[in-house]
């Protein structure tokens, strides 16, 4: 369902389809790439207006999940790079306003996922939830497969200090926004 | 994969399954979208951003100022030049609230004219600006009230932007094809470098060179127009050829749009009502 009403035209038909086509797949790996929900839907908003931009040409893209999946990890990328080099918020932990609070070591997971640098959580969520392979992903960011190779290590390493911990100290280390106020 | 790879992969599935879902917003993303075109094709044109503030802001002179709103008079033609009889003008029209309507138009794409219209009053950081979109399928609404400022389109929720403002943002509401600013410095720099001459009473004719930046592409800018000035010593119009000279693969490419400027009823209070309901910005 949208808040659609006006007549399009043929392409803008096509673009309002394949909107409606990815727009929950792919805000779950926005959600992966940022720090909260309306954050997600901000990139995503983004990216989409970004692809409407080129829609004449994408419309004959072989794959248009995967170029809409690449502009998300490339705008959020340049966004951790702005915001680094403004230093407001560097090396801030990026805890979500919400969390699945019926799942703490879920919590303790996204949390851990979102303290990890820009382009370990990119190879993470693309690796682990869009399940593509090394090359892939490399793609994906312009890097090298060994570039991705040791980003995935880097990261898998500091989430396997939180996630292999026994359930309840994970409930225990997940203090909830409240509690930090 | 290591070990720990079906764990985190489940994992982190099942916890983004949990994420409620949520409704994509179309109609704001094909607006969005179509506004980022118009950006863009402005930006190829070489109509880009901050130096635009100067050719609008000969047209927008009315819109802020330092000056005190007295209605006074500028000095006699005979003895000062036309330079100083529009900067009487323009000091005249500043700082008082008034109402705008702006036609533009690309040149060289053979466009449609696109209308927007608005006021704003100063003194209160209050106006709003209307931009119909050119295909007629919808609009881009700014409102600002007292330093507040929401945007919004049709179909889409109005969002509250972060932080206050003391001018309308007319590169947003117009996709980037103009901006103005209420600051009335910027606008004294730009006519300060504006050549002038006066055609009939009450009317000037200028031309204004503006700073460019050749590493950007942008080799040169230049506003060429007409002003006329209303029976209160006021800004009543400008009207203004920009050409822009860009180069683009390689080429240089010669740009023009046209703009019309009109404003009026000075001084009459803008009352704005914020919107029901709106987003909130981070």
């Amino acid at each position: 369902m949208t808040d659609q009403t006006e007549d399009l035209s043929k392409s803008d038909a096509a673009y309002v389809a394949f909107v409606e086509q990815s727009w929950q797949r792919h805000l779950r790996l926005a959600m992966l790439l940022t720090r909260d929900q309306s954050q997600a839907e901000e990139l995503l908003q983004d990216g989409l207006v970004k692809m409407y931009e080129r829609w004449r040409k994408l419309s004959h893209h072989d794959d248009l999940h995967a170029y809409l999946r690449r502009v998300l990890v490339n705008s959020q990328t340049s966004i951790w790079r702005r915001r680094r080099r403004e230093s407001l918020v560097a090396q801030v932990p990026d805890h979500a306003d919400e969390s699945p609070g019926a799942h703490p070591d879920r919590a303790a997971l996204l949390d851990a996922v979102r303290t990890l640098p820009a382009r370990q959580r990119a190879v993470i969520a693309l690796r682990h939830y869009e399940d593509l392979s090394e090359r892939e992903v490399a793609q994906i960011l312009g890097c090298s497969l060994g570039t991705v190779k040791s980003q995935h290590a880097k990261a898998l390493g500091k989430l396997r200090h939180l996630v292999t911990r026994p359930p309840l100290e994970l409930a225990h280390s997940t203090s909830t926004p409240t509690k930090r106020k | 994969m290591n070990a720990i790879d079906p764990y985190l992969t489940n994992q982190l599935r099942d916890t983004v399954e949990d994420i409620a879902d949520s409704t994509p917003p179309t109609q704001l993303l094909l607006l969005r979208g179509r506004r980022a075109r118009h950006r863009r094709a402005a930006q190829l044109t070489g109509v880009s951003m901050a130096v635009v503030a100067a050719a609008t802001a000969a047209s927008l002179v009315a819109i802020g100022g330092t000056a005190a709103h007295t209605g006074h008079q500028p000095a006699h033609a005979a003895s000062v030049s036309p330079q100083m009889q529009l900067a009487a003008v323009l000091t005249n029209s500043e700082n008082i609230s008034y109402r705008v309507k702006l036609t533009t138009s690309f040149k060289s794409a053979g466009g449609q004219p696109w209308g927007t219209h608005g006021a704003f009053d100063p003194a209160t950081n209050t106006g709003q600006l209307y931009a119909p979109y050119q295909d007629g399928t919808g609009y881009y609404e700014e409102r600002l009230i007292n330093g507040v400022r929401y945007d919004g389109a049709t179909g889409a929720t109005f969002k509250r932007e972060p932080g206050t403002f003391t001018y309308l943002n007319y590169e947003q509401t117009l996709g980037g094809m103009l901006t103005a600013t209420a600051d009335p410095q910027q606008l004294f720099r730009t006519l300060q470098n504006a050549t002038v001459t006066q055609t009939s009473a009450g009317t000037y004719h200028f031309t204004a060179d503006i700073n460019t930046d050749p590493a950007s592409g942008l080799l040169s800018d230049r506003l060429t127009g007409d002003i006329t000035v209303n029976a209160d010593h006021r800004i009543a119009s400008v009207s203004y050829e920009r050409t822009s000279q860009v180069t683009k693969n390689g080429k240089v490419e010669t740009m023009a749009y046209q703009v019309l400027v009109e404003l009026s009823d000075y001084g009459r209070p803008v009352t704005v009502q914020a919107p029901a309901h709106f987003t909130t910005g981070h």
